[in-house]
């Protein structure tokens, strides 16, 4: 039961930690944004597993863990208002070649994490750009001018 | 909630993520708040609040106010010189904590229903410091008495999950 509690509590705070910290950080845009993520994944082990590295204790944290995810996913189907607070939404940073400061601002980002995923597809200028969506994954997509 | 069904077939929900933006920020404060609170030492585990200091006649006792599930924390205890230098734990204590060690080890142990008697030997000069390094077993509130060569304090520890 122990088990259980512990898997339900690291979830759900991690949920809210990673949820709030914003999609900079899942996007893992930077090398220390990758550590970071790797770090909070140690971290948490310890937390989840205590004093009890039982082959039944890992079994039970992974069932906890895949069946709350399982269980999530259905409630969010069911309340779709849910869905958009836990995973977010895409948020459009380039509308028709104009880039939204302000939405850059807020999430974290500037021209040159524009730029970066511009680059990935080929683009060599912000001018090249049409559309540039913060995609709820944390990555940023890019549709060219044609 | 924005839809360029023209160009971009996209649900925004951008009103809803100005909102979040903005309870973003306010969970940053939060997420400092709790920063500066285990700074202070409420979350125990070091820091200027995280003990207390309980006297009884001229015996010192130092405990945590505040300790962690399963993590190892420790008491502290200077018992005044006396004919008989000894602790008393009630069985409240034992319900929230496990000893490991205690340092020196008793001469005598008298176990009984309500509480567990610890008799170091004597010194009529020399006070003597004992710890004790204990591990909380259970989350939640729990106030204790502690017999101080024979006088009582009441001690209070939360344990945080």
């Amino acid at each position: 039961m122990d088990s259980v509690i512990r898997g339900f509590a690291i979830y759900f705070v991690l949920l809210i930690a990673i949820r709030f910290s914003g999609r900079r950080t899942i996007a893992q845009m930077t090398a220390f944004d990758f550590v970071l993520l790797l770090i909070i994944a140690e971290t948490t082990q310890q937390a989840m597993l205590g004093d009890d590295f039982s082959i039944a204790n890992a079994a039970i944290l992974i069932l906890t863990l895949f069946g709350i995810d399982i269980a999530l996913s259905y409630v969010k189907k069911w309340l779709p208002t849910l869905a958009v607070m836990v995973d977010g939404t895409p948020t459009v940073l380039v509308r028709e070649g104009e880039v939204d400061t302000s939405a850059l601002r807020w999430a974290r980002l500037d021209e040159e994490d524009l730029l970066a995923a511009g680059r990935r597809q080929g683009l060599t200028s912000l001018d090249q750009i049409r559309f540039a969506i913060l995609e709820a994954s944390g990555g940023i997509s890019i549709i060219p001018k044609k | 909630m924005t839809n360029d069904r023209e160009s971009l077939q996209l649900k925004e929900h951008r009103a809803f993520q100005a909102k979040f933006w903005r309870l973003e920020r306010v969970a940053w404060i939060f997420f400092a708040l709790i920063l500066v609170a285990v700074g202070l030492g409420l979350s125990g585990s070091g820091g200027p609040l995280s003990r207390s200091t309980l006297v009884a006649d001229r015996s010192v006792a130092d405990v945590p106010r505040f300790s962690r599930w399963e993590a190892p924390d420790e008491i502290r205890i200077t018992l005044a010189p006396s004919s008989d230098q000894n602790l008393t734990l009630a069985a409240a204590f034992f319900s929230k904590f496990q000893i490991e060690t205690m340092q020196p080890p008793p001469a005598r142990t008298d176990p009984g229903q309500s509480s567990t008697v610890y008799h170091f030997g004597s010194s009529a000069t020399k006070p003597l410091l004992v710890s004790i390094n204990l591990r909380p077993l259970h989350p939640g509130q729990v106030a204790y008495p502690l017999g101080l060569n024979g006088k009582s304090v009441s001690a209070e520890t939360f344990v945080w999950p």
